[in-house]
């Protein structure tokens, strides 16, 4: 019993088994989410939830499981550079507007991120918890290393950068409607800030134009609060 | 395989740039505003990556699914703290959608007078 056991463990802590497992349990995910499409169902979400539970169960610790997982999670690097083209691609919209997209996007950026950071530590959040919260707006990658960088944690700020996404995708349109905010690119430029890829995914069902928008805030909103994250630790520090 | 080297490298110089200036900025970041520019001045063909682009960008959340199961090593602190972070999450994605999408909106309108 203990012998196979040990076969069992070794295989599943393999580099290969956790590459393989992460990708075959994604692939699944992606299937359910065609079949019954909801933010609920996010393929991040339920492949992640998916593979936890087998991690459980099986008792395999995190680090083992990330030795294939990190081959995996490498590329969202080269994918984070690789946003260039898409913004490349709107660079003329993107002049042409210059003034209305950097000032509502940095502006809806900036509160994101505030909000986000004093609600949790006026309830009691210890700074790690806190520090996380701040990027969590903006793109997986882009918000997976600004935490490294202010001192949260990569891991945490992954799940609320997951959890924005869905709220943003569930309610956002709506939402902006309720409060009179009816203009296209308006909607477009505030899906994408709040909610980024998995906002933008709504946005993009609502119309071309919101969608465009929405695609190209979330690129822009990654940007800004890349530099805007330091000056919110600091400002947090006044509370 | 080539806009695969070509975007690997505009990360590494996204990461030695920062690491040579010791500036807190995402190395990764900094290499997308590098390749941006590349393009914009037609130092990098935009057909050169496209390909490798286009398959980095569509799996993007794959790509993501291990750093989310590693919330599982904060479970207690995510089972602690779930109010203060579901009401930030809440009302913080409200504020970005409200404030982003009011600023736009009054900008258009000043724009297009």
């Amino acid at each position: 019993m203990t012998a196979s056991y040990g076969v069992l463990a070794e295989i599943v802590s393999s580099k290969t088994f956790g590459a393989a497992f992460t990708v075959s349990i994604f692939l699944l995910a992606q299937r359910l989410h065609r079949r019954y499409p909801s933010p609920v169902t996010h393929p991040l979400l339920i492949s992640s939830l998916g593979i936890i539970l087998f991690l459980e169960i099986l008792e395999i610790d995190y680090s083992r499981y990330n030795q294939g997982g990190e081959l995996i999670s490498f590329f969202l690097g080269p994918a984070t550079v690789a946003l260039a083209l898409p913004l490349y691609r709107r660079t003329e919209e993107i002049r042409r507007r210059v003034v209305m997209i950097l000032t509502s996007v940095g502006a809806g950026a900036a509160a994101a991120m505030v909000v986000a950071a004093l609600v949790v530590k006026l309830l009691g959040g210890g700074p790690r918890l806190v520090l996380s919260m701040i990027p969590k707006s903006v793109t997986t990658p882009i918000a997976v290393e600004i935490s490294a960088i202010i001192g949260g944690e990569g891991a945490l700020t992954g799940v609320f950068v997951v959890l924005t996404g869905i709220l943003g995708a569930m309610f956002g349109p709506e939402f902006l409607r309720v409060c009179g905010i009816r203009d296209e690119k308006a909607m477009g430029l505030a899906l994408g800030t709040a909610s980024h890829g998995i906002g933008t995914g709504r946005a993009l069902k609502e119309g071309e134009t919101i969608g465009a928008y929405s695609g190209l805030a979330m690129g822009l909103a990654g940007l800004i609060t890349a530099i805007l994250a330091p000056l919110a630790v600091i400002v947090m520090e006044w509370f | 395989m080539r806009g695969l080297a070509i975007i690997l490298m505009f990360q590494l110089a996204g990461e030695i740039l920062v690491t040579l200036t010791g500036i807190p900025f995402p190395g990764r970041v900094l290499g997308l505003l590098l390749l941006w520019l590349a393009l914009t001045r037609g130092w990098v063909a935009a057909e050169s990556i496209e390909a490798a682009a286009n398959f980095l960008l569509q799996n993007l959340t794959l790509f993501f699914t291990p750093i989310v199961v590693g919330a599982v090593v904060y479970r207690e602190v995510l089972a602690a703290h779930w109010f203060a972070i579901s009401l930030g999450l809440l009302l913080s994605t409200a504020a970005g959608l409200l404030v982003t999408g009011k600023v736009a909106q009054r900008l258009e309108k000043v724009g297009s007078k």
